[in-house]
């Protein structure tokens, strides 16, 4: 049979298109130096600026940008012996690739005292496609970190893992075309913003205060109490071990516990200690999840491990008036929280703390 | 929807698809009539009123004044028509321009008075298709073609999406006749197209784009850069409005070959130019050329004597710099632009012949033309009057407060982009590309439009021209 030369150029033009836009892509990714993206590595440059002797840095999402209060850790751990000048990594929304990200920009620095990192286990990868566009997704879409970002979206639950893998895979096919990529490099260098007063003050905490004017999630939870004060009674007997946690698919958390595994390994190979610091969150299983990482993890020669979705911080966690919305803690159970970790890290680990501090 | 946007390679390839399947000459017309409204929509539906109101407008005034049975009425007819269509652009485009200005002439005159605005929308290329239509009724009116019986054809082509918002301004005794038979896509020139759609991508993705932020750096904080550098980013400036309009001019001549139609010329190598006469018949030869035939003649041209020409010709300049926009930028722009074409005027009156086959002296002129446009465009893009006249003092004395420089840079890229345009302007790419088998066409075709993706910036910028 015959194709009629219109179909064979048309197919050619596509072919060829294909072929350069992808091998111009991917390869250009995995040569060129990665651009600076400022609403991740802001931070990163305000600790050259400020905060150049820490020595830990928790990183993580919003939870961990709302829940860690860098002062008042140092503090408590200091009181208990152990010296510690840390820093809030958070920012809202950080997934895994773009925790790892930011780890290796910062470790790229070579910040001379950094000898730790505090870690909440990441949400999914979960592109918006209003964002996809975003330099943030861009980062997430990096040819190198696709079997980790596959891995950790298969991970989450079903069956919200299969749209957030045909997400992905739209945002990989966006990302990794040559679009945009010699354009990113002409672009003229934009100054890194100085972070506000109080966020400089605060080591990169930020607070959420009940008080000031509500966000749209703090209205939505507001709108939604009644549905909110029973998951968080539910979640309460959980973890005050009056029912039974919700359960976890067992293939589903092994996944989880490999992806954990995995980031802990990747800290370790940037000269890191690795620290897994379970955050509370109000979903279903996360219970569950904090304790089956804790069960993983938490024992000699694996990974320090701190859970606040347990037994002894039920009622001070699952206080309905604990939380500023469905996901974030207010600021005086983020004072609890923080105070609590670094008493916890330190007594549990302390000499492992104190040398490290010295090194 | 813009030209270089994944939305209307879409659009694009389900209109082409859907026009060249249909074997019925009026059906494909109202294909590209429906696609054009779509098009139009895509920034705002509402706008789709106002164009089939003009359309509806200007075609039921083509036929009254065909069927007017006195001169009489159809003056009565003709003076309808311009004022209705004035009246639009004038509501959308200048009514708090000169609202505003005329409060500020009573407040100079001691006179308070609080200003009247009205808070519209700009239509996206209202411009461009109120000359469009109003030509059709002028030429009518002139006797020059016959008024359109079929709404259909004069619908599609007053609306037709690839140069509805931002022209070529077309006219309707060109296009019209287009209109009638059925096309063949054997007769498509395909190749040339391409081509002419790659350069213009290229020129708007690859070059205008990725300038654009180095010039909005300088000339939003002129006060950080050194005079040279001021000046070259005016030149950038000049490259970036150059590679934007007329690479979206070469896209939608290249689009509407594609679907079998032929626009007129915009662009002819302007910078090349060795005068300022021949800049404006190089440079928006669309609008010129419409400005010329429906204001500069009318107005009486250069048959009133020499100074009533200058005359006219500084009305027209000054009027075609307001068309751009509801700014004294822009009536300064204009001036600049008559004031340059009647010393130009003068001084051929006394110019030897023999100078201008002078290399030197043509190069000579191409360059002072070239640096007169852009002490011009510096009033076209400036934020406003005090910016511009600022910049202007840094363009012509090269003088700056600043030492931010962009100089160093930017002179190998303005040397490399005249160069590359200078080889264009010869055809010489365009034909080696022409020259090729065709595999070897379309191969290169699908790999050069990878290369230009990767020089495309993920933020698209609308053409500059779109706001006119």
């Amino acid at each position: 049979m015959q194709i009629r030369p219109s179909v064979s150029s048309a197919a050619l033009f596509a072919g060829c298109f294909l072929v350069s836009t992808y091998g111009i892509g991917i390869a250009g990714r995995l040569i060129l130096p990665p651009p600076d993206v400022g609403e991740l590595t802001d931070k990163i440059h305000a600790i050259e600026r400020n905060d150049a002797d820490i020595d830990t840095v928790a990183i993580g999402s919003s939870r961990m940008l709302h829940a860690f209060d860098p002062t008042l850790f140092d503090q408590a751990a200091g009181q208990l012996g152990c010296p510690i000048h840390s820093y809030n990594l958070g920012i809202g929304g950080m997934n895994l690739i773009e925790m790892r990200y930011v780890l290796r920009r910062l470790a790229a620095d070579h910040p001379p005292r950094l000898t730790r990192a505090l870690f909440d286990p990441p949400n999914d990868i979960h592109v918006e496609f209003k964002n996809l566009k975003s330099q943030r997704v861009w980062v997430t879409t990096d040819p190198r970190e696709a079997p980790l970002a596959i891995a950790d979206i298969l991970s989450h639950p079903d069956p919200r893992k299969y749209s957030s893998l045909a997400r992905y895979l739209v945002a990989f096919l966006y990302h990794n075309s040559a679009l945009g990529l010699a354009s990113r490099y002409l672009e003229p260098t934009v100054a890194p913003t100085a972070p506000r007063q109080q966020a400089a003050d605060m080591h990169g905490y930020e607070p959420l205060d009940p008080g000031a004017a509500p966000t749209v999630e703090r209205v939505g939870l507001l709108h939604d109490r009644d549905n909110f004060v029973r998951t968080t009674q539910t979640l309460h007997d959980q973890a005050a071990d009056r029912i039974g946690p919700a359960p976890i698919d067992a293939g589903q958390e092994n996944r989880r516990i490999a992806v954990i595994r995995r980031m802990a390994g990747f800290i370790r190979s940037l000269g890191y200690e690795p620290v897994l610091m379970s955050l509370p969150d109000t979903y279903g299983e996360s219970i569950t999840d904090a304790r089956d990482l804790q069960a993983a993890f938490d024992r000699p020669g694996s990974m320090i491990t701190v859970n606040f979705m347990d037994k002894a911080d039920a009622g001070i966690i699952y206080d309905t008036a604990s939380w500023y919305d469905w996901a974030h803690l207010t600021q005086s159970v983020a004072t609890y929280v923080s105070t609590t970790a670094g008493q916890r890290l330190c007594r549990k680990f302390g000499a492992d703390f104190s040398q490290a501090s010295e090194r | 929807m813009l030209f270089v946007e994944p939305r209307f390679f879409v659009f694009f390839a389900i209109v082409f698809a859907l026009y060249w399947s249909l074997k019925r000459n009026d059906l494909r017309k109202l294909v590209l009539l429906v696609a054009s409204y779509i098009f139009y929509g895509a920034w705002d539906p509402r706008f789709t009123l106002l164009l089939a109101f003009s359309t509806l407008f200007d075609f039921g005034a083509g036929l009254m004044m065909e069927a007017a049975p006195t001169q009489r009425r159809r003056h009565l007819i003709i003076a309808v028509s311009v004022t209705v269509n004035l009246a639009l652009l004038f509501t959308f485009k200048y009514f708090n321009f000169f609202a505003d200005s005329f409060v500020g002439l009573l407040h100079a005159a001691g006179v308070q008075a609080n200003p009247v605005t009205v808070r519209l929308i700009l239509p996206v290329g209202i411009s461009f298709y109120t000359f469009q239509s109003l030509s059709y009724t002028l030429d009518i009116y002139r006797g020059h073609m016959r008024a359109r019986r079929s709404l259909l054809d004069y619908a599609t082509f007053v609306g037709f999406f690839p140069q509805l918002v931002a022209g070529p301004i077309v006219r309707a005794y060109d296009f019209l006749p287009q209109l009638d038979g059925l096309k063949r896509f054997a007769d498509v020139p395909v190749r040339r197209a391409l081509i002419l759609f790659f350069f213009g991508y290229v020129k708007k993705s690859c070059v205008s784009d990725n300038l654009a932020p180095y010039v909005d750096a300088v000339f939003s904080h002129p006060a950080d850069y050194t005079g040279a550098s001021i000046m070259a980013a005016t030149v950038l400036y000049a490259i970036q409005i150059y590679c934007d309009f007329s690479g979206y001019t070469d896209m939608a001549i290249a689009t509407a070959k594609l679907l079998g139609y032929d626009l007129t010329v915009n662009f002819r190598h302007p910078y090349f130019s060795t005068s300022i006469s021949t800049f404006w018949r190089r440079w928006h030869i669309s609008l010129s050329s419409w400005l010329r035939d429906y204001l500069y003649i009318p107005l009486g041209g250069n048959r009133g004597g020499r100074l009533a020409g200058y005359r006219n010709l500084l009305v027209t300049m000054v009027l075609g710099g307001l068309w751009h926009g509801a700014s004294w930028n822009f009536v300064i722009w204009g001036t600049l632009h008559g004031g340059a074409l009647i010393l130009h005027k003068e001084y051929a009156r006394w110019r030897p012949e023999a100078w201008g086959s002078h290399v030197a002296y043509r190069t000579g002129a191409m360059l002072l033309t070239f640096w007169w446009v852009c002490l011009a465009w510096i009033f076209f893009r400036a934020a406003n009057l005090p910016a511009a006249v600022e910049l202007a003092r840094s363009f012509v004395t090269i003088s700056g407060i600043g030492s931010g420089d962009i100089v160093t840079w930017a002179a190998p890229v303005i040397l490399g982009l005249g160069l590359l345009h200078a080889i264009e302007a010869r055809g010489l790419i365009s034909n080696a590309l022409m020259s090729l088998q065709r595999p070897s066409f379309y191969a290169l075709a699908g790999t050069a439009a990878g290369v230009a993706l990767a020089f495309t910036p993920i933020a698209y910028r609308p053409f500059i021209y779109f706001q006119f």
